[in-house]
């Protein structure tokens, strides 16, 4: 009897303690992942001063008058090692203008050098079947290539 | 007092000596920015939980202490990754999984069963301390080696131009060998003395 209230009693505690940290950190926890999402949303539309959120994974490019500059769209796929979040950013007529990886957990020194600005910025200088791999690191590159893709087809859909 | 602390220094060292927590070492001990977290994280976790065993170690029978222990150990690992993911969240990105991992680091309820729950709060807050410290000069010693072999930068920042980096280093073979060569070290300088 004594074992069971014991356990239970200290459950408790703790389920008190860790629902009042959840509380505390709540705010900023929302406001850290929202910081993210608006940080890669200006990196891959930089003459957006202001975002409509059209659905949970595709935003509107608004400038300073109003008028659209671009649209991005949120999507993910699974890399080497670990689930790729991507921000694509295309022009008004669907032209990719850039990418920006939001979230990955690749093979650090090979497959995270996907995140490198020379890897990056090819997908708006070339089309998508040009975009080369990085050496050593060819699944986390096609991984990409392929969210890539798949976000611009439905974007332009 | 001051024992409890110094051990986990140098003569008990958790990585090099009792090789508890390994897995984690070696995962994290890739970048110097890393192991300062990790190493942070990993001895608050460890000084609150022994406080608190410590403090909860006459009242819990021992046939569910160890499910009692996670319980604590877990709840203050959750606290500290809820913290890091509202103050922290380029360093929680870049720990990933590790940090929930601390729960199961053989360090934390290796010191909560050899030493927490057997002696006073204050001891055990010391060993927690020191132990946590120890943890984190092990890992960093770790990191800057491979970090400088493997990227050519300490704290992400280039050291020489033009230094094609070992990849090895920082990837898991790299880990075993520099933590094997470091273990032989230590272990070769405490036969000597």
């Amino acid at each position: 009897m004594k074992l069971i209230s014991v356990l239970t009693i200290i459950c408790v505690i703790a389920g008190f303690l860790l629902g009042l940290t959840y509380n505390l950190t709540a705010d900023k926890i929302r406001y850290q992942e929202e910081k993210a999402e608006k940080d890669a949303l200006r990196a891959v539309l930089p003459d957006a001063s202001d975002f409509s959120k059209e659905t949970p994974a595709s935003y509107k490019g608004l400038n300073t008058e109003g008028r659209i500059v671009g649209y991005a769209y949120i999507a993910e796929g699974k890399g080497y090692s670990s689930t790729i979040k991507v921000v694509v950013g295309t022009d008004t007529e669907g032209n990719i203008v850039g990418i920006k990886i939001l979230s990955q957990s690749e093979t650090p020194g090979l497959g995270n050098r996907i995140t490198d600005p020379n890897f990056q910025g090819q997908f708006s200088r070339k089309s998508i079947d040009d975009v080369d791999t990085i050496t050593g690191a060819t699944i986390s590159s096609r991984a990409v290539i392929e969210i890539v893709r798949k976000a611009h087809e439905k974007g332009i859909s | 007092m001051k024992r409890e602390f110094l051990k986990g220094l140098v003569k008990e060292n958790p990585i090099f000596v009792i090789m508890l927590g390994l897995c984690p070492t070696l995962a994290t001990s890739t970048s110097l920015n890393n192991t300062l977290g990790m190493g942070l994280a990993a001895t608050f976790v460890l000084v609150f939980s022994n406080l608190v065993i410590s403090a909860v170690r006459d009242i819990v029978p021992n046939k569910v202490r160890i499910p009692c222990f996670i319980v604590i150990i877990a709840t203050f690992v959750t606290i500290a990754e809820l913290f890091m993911k509202a103050y922290f969240p380029a360093l929680n990105e870049a720990l990933g999984i590790f940090v929930a991992l601390i729960v199961v680091n053989c360090i934390i309820l290796g010191r909560a069963e050899a030493f927490a729950s057997k002696h006073g709060v204050l001891a055990s807050i010391m060993d927690g301390l020191g132990m946590g410290l120890g943890f984190t000069l092990g890992l960093s010693f770790i990191a800057l080696i491979r970090e400088i072999i493997g990227n050519g930068s300490v704290f992400g920042i280039r050291l020489i131009k033009g230094y094609e980096p070992i990849l090895v280093a920082i990837l898991t073979p790299g880990g075993f060998l520099t933590i094997g060569y470091l273990m032989g070290y230590f272990k070769w300088k405490s036969q000597k003395s």
